[in-house]
């Protein structure tokens, strides 16, 4: 079994955990859990596969770049907790077990104390279960079977061709 | 259009380096930048498996998710900033950001992955930013006149050898981009396409 198939698995059984955080707390739209590299882990079911994608990414740039704040004018210890407001709408996020994040959309009206409460309360019950291992190091493929970088026969406007 | 700090004095320039996913985008701001770097990296995660090739990158452990920060000084009256922009395609949507108002850009090669960087010719092509192509050398490869025509490059765009990790090697590199960019305002018929 792969890794992923495990996190796809963890992702299941955290589903019904998500949805009742949306459900328990009045203006809360989306919940994703995301890793620090920018992927959903698991997210609930309004999001959708595409924007749980986006989301997953934009909130990972969004607590990385809190993190070099904190590091350059705080005290850099973790990661810190981002608010973001938009019209139409409110972008919370916190972080959650080891290599994770919590992201919460909700509307603009949203009962942001209320909000980020519950969502470091349900860090706080199952951030353990809310992680994202790191990587481990993958052996260079050996030279002799590595792809040539330069494919003459295929130019760039056909690549571009295939490209989604 | 032409991006907006083009009319201003060739003092302050707002330079992106692009490129594929770890060809040393963020290495190059961290070895030429005069300030003590921005940088965006994050541990990358298992969940990244088969989604981020990095078997072809050598000991890479981390990924930028939002972009590097730099700046150099080139000489008295030319400081460039550096916004070193995210590789991989869930965080392009931040290089429309990033483009906006600079002058021009570094798209560095691998040598080993040389489509990686056909994203980011096409995109400086579209929003017509004067750029130079830097290879990254991890290993031998082909030589820059077989990079050149695999890159589909026009003649006056400057291709150069570096050593990301190196900062007189990365400066060289800026330097080019500088030159290239004065040559063009010197003979604004060029930059017009």
């Amino acid at each position: 079994m792969s890794t992923t198939n495990a996190a796809r698995t963890t992702d299941r059984d955290l589903d019904w955990l998500l949805e009742n955080l949306r459900k328990k707390t009045p203006g809360i739209r989306h919940v994703l859990v995301l890793t620090r590299d920018g992927l959903k882990l698991c997210f609930t079911t309004g999001l959708e596969r595409d924007g749980a994608d986006q989301l997953a990414a934009l909130a990972a740039g969004i607590q990385s770049l809190s993190l070099s704040a904190s590091a350059e004018f705080g005290d850099g210890i973790g990661a810190g907790q981002a608010m973001v407001e938009f019209a139409g709408g409110l972008l919370l996020i916190v972080p959650a077990g080891a290599g994770a994040h919590l992201a919460v959309v909700a509307e603009e009206d949203g009962d942001v104390g209320l909000i980020a409460h519950n969502m470091n309360e349900m860090v706080e019950q199952i951030g353990a279960y809310l992680t994202a291992a790191p990587r481990r190091s993958e052996s260079v493929r050996p030279e002799s079977v590595r792809p040539e970088g330069v494919r003459p026969e295929s130019t760039r406007s056909e690549s571009i061709g295939e490209r989604p | 259009m032409r991006a907006p700090l083009n009319a201003a004095a060739l003092d302050a320039l707002k330079i992106v380096i692009v490129g594929g996913f770890g060809v040393g985008k963020t290495t190059m701001v961290g070895s030429v930048s005069e300030i003590r770097p921005l940088s965006t990296e994050e541990v990358m995660t298992q969940a990244s498996v088969g989604i981020d090739d990095a078997s072809r990158v050598r000991g890479k452990t981390t990924t930028t998710v939002a972009f590097d920060f730099g700046r150099i000084t080139v000489n008295e009256d030319t400081v460039l900033y550096l916004f070193g922009a995210p590789g991989q395609e869930r965080f392009w949507f931040v290089w429309d950001q990033l483009f906006a108002g600079s002058l021009g850009a570094v798209v560095l090669v691998d040598t080993r992955r040389v489509e990686d960087s056909w994203y980011s010719i096409d995109r400086l092509e579209h929003h017509r930013t004067p750029f130079v192509v830097a290879v990254n050398r991890f290993s031998d490869g082909p030589s820059l006149d077989a990079v050149r025509d695999s890159l589909e490059l026009s003649p006056e765009v400057p291709l150069v050898e570096c050593d990301a990790r190196e900062r007189p090697s990365s400066k060289h590199v800026l330097i080019t981009l500088v030159k290239h960019l004065a040559r063009m305002t010197d003979d604004p018929g060029e930059s017009e396409l």
